[in-house]
């Protein structure tokens, strides 16, 4: 009796897991570990948005040189640089990133657009929007397996605001604010995202 | 002596496979993570160093580019028509040069492009459609060499006077200044020509009002300033200038043409950048993205560069046109008002390795003190 005390309390003391409890936590570690998995891809997912974010920069500073280039060349007259519902030239709301048409040479301008092409001089996909020619994995452009990259989950908005001044606020004639958005969706992240670039222009060159 | 048994009984092998059997899932399970961990830290990695190249190619890029005769450059008339070179018949002027060679891109020197009249002629921006060299089997690469006024020199403070050989230029500092001389931002005094670091040195170019351009061949020497002049330096701009824009021989597009004559238009140092790609000599694979500067050696801007193609918009006398490789004949660079960067390639690391990836840069860059000049042009003026 003493001794079958002992042991019991022995084996008591020295009990493990049992193999349903190992089983279980195993599970459990599994399901954890799973969910780990998916923070890597979120990590690599968020780099990729990176990449889209600096494409969105260029895309912003591209517009906005070409309508600099357009006023310093006297190629515009300051009247048209405003949007078609104000009298100018460039096309209300966002537009598809087509590239610069032959009247003009500046994108977003409403009726004058000309398809994109790519490295290799094709016509980039989804209806000549701009597309980037990346090496793909030879590492070498020009060969059969370049990644054509089309931008069609990108548009840009090129919106024109009359500034004012005093009270009553009357135009100033000769300043003009332009705001271009670009507003492009990312993967994995369901709402789009906008980069905005806010510049003056002015009359005078 | 059951009992014994009992109390330090172990495992049953069934307990003991199944044991194994969960463990090694565990581990195996643990081991996938780690890797996928390592490939997406290497993924990132590879991303960010490529975008990081991307960023500071296309930075420097759109910096130089939107620099393209600025400066008193434009004000002497580069920018509207350019500064024709000598017309040899045999060893024409060729670009870009270090302080040792000419023969950077694809082991050839490039002629300057010519005129409309047939003269080679000194651009602000010179294009080079297809003058670069070919990666794999595409097209060959395009380069572009870009052209601006040094502004962290008064030379244009200093008159300029020619000696019987057209070689050698005496710069001397008048008292009271001209009013050509603008100084640099927190220079009191013009800088002395034989300074270290801002003076002339060998390889330097000036350009000697709109009429001609000359590569400085040798140290500058002082000499003891005349009348009322303060200070006097002695310039070489001899025949052995590899770039071969100095040739004496010649009067048009010489400093020939002003043999024995005292100048009173003033002389400008200017920066001549032109970037192309290279294979790099350490491994003799990987492409890269080179920026030269007239008289120095090239350096690298950023590495695995793959593709680097332009496009230009010009106005020809109103009539704009876009996206132009090349320019068709009858259109002159200095007729150019916008700079595409139409492919800037770039890849990560070497093909075919975990984590490929390529990205492709396209953006424009208005060419904004020539676009402006062309409707101002400004003859005879300096700032």
């Amino acid at each position: 009796m003493k001794t079958k005390l002992t042991s019991h309390l022995v084996h008591s003391a020295e009990s493990g897991f049992s193999l349903l409890e190992v089983m279980i936590s195993a599970v459990l570690l599994t399901v954890g570990s799973l969910f780990l998995l998916s923070v890597f891809g979120l990590a690599i997912s968020t780099s990729q948005a990176s990449q889209q974010d600096l494409i969105a920069r260029q895309l912003a500073s591209d517009a906005m040189e070409s309508i600099f280039t357009a006023r310093n060349t006297s190629q515009l007259s300051f009247a048209q640089i405003q949007n078609v519902a104000s009298g100018g030239i460039f096309a209300n709301g966002a537009q598809t990133l087509l590239c610069a048409g032959p009247t003009y040479g500046i994108v977003g301008v409403a009726g004058d657009t000309s398809s994109c092409t790519t490295a290799a001089g094709t016509v980039c996909p989804n209806g000549g929007v701009q597309c980037l020619t990346e090496p793909g994995p030879d590492g070498v452009v020009g060969t059969a397996d370049d990644v054509t990259l089309s931008l069609s989950n990108y548009t840009r908005t090129i919106a024109m605001t009359q500034l004012t001044t005093g009270t009553p606020p009357t135009p100033i004639p000769t300043l003009v604010q332009v705001t271009i958005t670009i507003t492009y969706t990312v993967p994995n992240l369901s709402a789009p995202k906008n980069y905005v670039l806010e510049e003056y222009i002015s009359s005078y060159h | 002596m059951r009992r014994a048994h009992k109390l330090n009984g172990g495992f049953s092998l069934l307990e003991l496979m199944i044991a194994a059997f969960i463990g090694l899932i565990v581990i195996g399970g643990a081991v996938s993570l780690f890797t996928q961990a390592m490939k997406g830290s290497w993924v990132t990695s590879e991303k960010s160093e490529m975008q990081q190249d991307v960023r500071a190619a296309s930075i420097l890029l759109q910096r130089d580019i939107s620099m393209a005769g600025a400066g008193a450059l434009g004000q002497q008339g580069l920018s509207n028509n350019g500064v024709g070179l000598p017309t040899p018949t045999s060893t024409k002027s060729i670009y870009p040069c270090g302080p040792l060679t000419c023969n950077y891109i694809s082991g050839a020197p490039v002629t300057y492009p010519l005129s409309p009249s047939g003269v080679p002629t000194f651009y602000s921006i010179i294009p080079g459609g297809g003058l670069g060299i070919k990666i794999g089997t595409a097209a060959p690469t395009d380069i572009l060499t870009i052209v601006s006024a040094d502004p962290t020199l008064a030379l244009n403070c200093y008159t300029a006077s020619i000696d019987s050989t057209g070689t050698i230029v005496t710069f001397q500092l008048p008292s009271p200044l001209p009013g050509t001389c603008v100084l640099p931002s927190n220079v009191t005094v013009p800088q002395a020509l034989n300074d270290p670091i801002v003076g002339l040195q060998a390889g330097d170019m000036v350009l000697f009002g709109t009429a001609a351009v000359a590569v400085v061949t040798s140290a500058v020497t002082t000499c003891t300033p005349t009348g009322t002049n303060t200070a006097c330096y002695t310039v070489d701009f001899a025949a052995t200038d590899i770039s071969h824009i100095n040739q004496p021989s010649i009067t048009t597009g010489s400093l020939h043409q002003f043999e024995g004559a005292s100048l009173t238009i003033s002389a400008v140092r200017v920066l001549t950048i032109t970037y192309y790609l290279d294979i790099s000599p350490s491994d003799g694979v990987t492409p890269r993205l080179m920026r030269i500067q007239n008289g120095k050696l090239p350096a690298p801007v950023a590495e695995n560069v793959v593709n680097l193609q332009f496009t230009y918009n010009v106005n020809n006398g109103g009539t704009i046109t876009a996206n132009l490789s090349t320019l068709p004949a009858g259109i002159s660079p200095a007729m150019i008002t916008q700079v595409n960067i139409a492919h800037l390639t770039i890849r990560s690391q070497l093909p075919g390795t975990v984590g490929y990836q390529g990205f492709d840069l396209q953006t424009s860059i208005s060419a904004r003190n020539l676009s402006a000049e062309q409707e101002y042009p400004i003859s005879g003026s300096a700032y």
